[in-house]
C-alpha cells in the first residue's frame, strides 16, 4: 500500500468481548470461523503477511484482499477492495486493522478501525493525522 | 464531494482549519502568525477553504475575517455513515458468534 492511499477517513470501533484473545483470534483468522459473521464465503492462500484471498457475499460478489500484518494474538491488518471483483491497489482499498487486547476477567478489548476511504485521486500531499484531525471537526457537528 | 476532500488533503490546510475551529474567527494576519510562509501563501489556502465551503469570509473594515464552517464535513461523515453501519452489523454477528461459543465451552 503507497502513502497515498494510507490515511484518510476512517470507521473505529471497539467491542468488549467476553472470549479470550485466541478465540476472538480464531474469529478473525479461520476461514470458517469468519464466515459464520462477515462474508458468506472465504477463500484463502495460506496465512500470514502476504497472503491473499477473496470474501465472497453471495449478493454483493468477491472481494480481494491481502494480510498486510499477523501477530497472533495482538494484532491483525487486512487491506482489501472496496469494489467488487476489483484487484487490490486499484480504485480505493482501505485498510483494517485490528488490535486485541486481553481482560482482566479473561475477556478481550477488541478495537477496529478501518481506513483509507479516499480516492487517490482527492488527495494530495501528506495527509497522515488526518484522521485524528477531521474527527476533532466532526465533533464540532455532534455538539 | 470531492471539493472537500481535495481541501482537507493538504496539511497546511488542515493546520489552519484547526486554527480557527480553536480560535474562531481570525484575520489573515492572525491565520498566518507563526506558519513558516509568506501572507500571500496562507491567503491563497484561507481561498481554497472557502472555494470548498469549509471558510467563510467577511469584510469588517479593511480586515476579512475568516470563521470555520464545518457544514461540508457533514457531508463526508453522512458518505461514511453507511460503511459505519455495515460494521455494526458485523461486529454484532461476531459478538454473537463468540457469546454462543463461550457457552459451549
Amino acid at each position: 500500500m503507497t502513502d497515498s492511499t494510507e490515511t484518510t477517513l476512517s470507521v473505529e470501533r471497539t467491542l468488549e468481548l467476553a472470549a479470550p484473545p485466541e478465540g476472538v483470534w480464531r474469529a478473525l483468522t479461520d476461514p470458517e470461523e469468519l464466515a459464520r459473521w462477515f462474508p458468506d464465503r472465504v477463500d484463502q492462500e495460506g496465512f500470514g503477511p502476504g497472503a491473499e484471498g477473496r470474501f465472497f457475499w453471495e449478493n454483493h460478489g468477491a472481494y480481494a484482499f491481502r494480510i498486510e500484518a499477523a501477530e497472533r494474538p495482538k494484532r491483525l491488518v487486512w487491506c482489501w477492495a472496496r469494489d467488487a471483483e476489483m484487484p487490490l491497489d486499484e480504485g480505493v482499498t482501505t485498510q483494517i486493522e485490528w488490535v486485541l487486547e486481553p481482560r482482566a476477567d479473561g475477556g478481550t478489548t477488541l478495537h477496529l478501525c478501518e481506513s483509507g476511504f479516499v480516492r487517490p485521486e482527492d488527495q494530495e500531499g501528506n495527509s497522515k493525522g488526518w484522521d485524528a484531525e477531521l474527527g476533532e471537526l466532526v465533533e464540532l457537528l455532534s455538539g | 464531494m470531492s471539493a472537500p476532500f481535495h481541501a482537507l488533503a493538504d496539511p497546511t490546510r488542515r493546520a489552519i482549519l484547526e486554527r480557527l475551529r480553536r480560535s474562531g474567527p481570525l484575520s489573515v494576519s492572525e491565520v498566518a502568525e507563526g506558519l513558516p510562509m509568506t501572507r500571500q501563501a496562507v491567503t491563497k489556502h484561507l481561498d481554497a477553504l472557502a472555494a470548498a465551503g469549509l471558510v467563510r469570509v467577511r469584510r469588517v473594515g479593511r480586515e476579512r475575517i475568516h470563521e470555520l464552517d464545518p457544514e461540508p464535513l457533514r457531508e463526508l461523515h453522512l458518505w461514511l455513515a453507511p460503511y459505519e453501519a455495515e460494521w455494526d452489523r458485523r461486529l454484532d454477528r461476531l459478538k454473537r458468534h463468540l457469546d454462543r461459543d463461550e457457552e459451549e465451552r
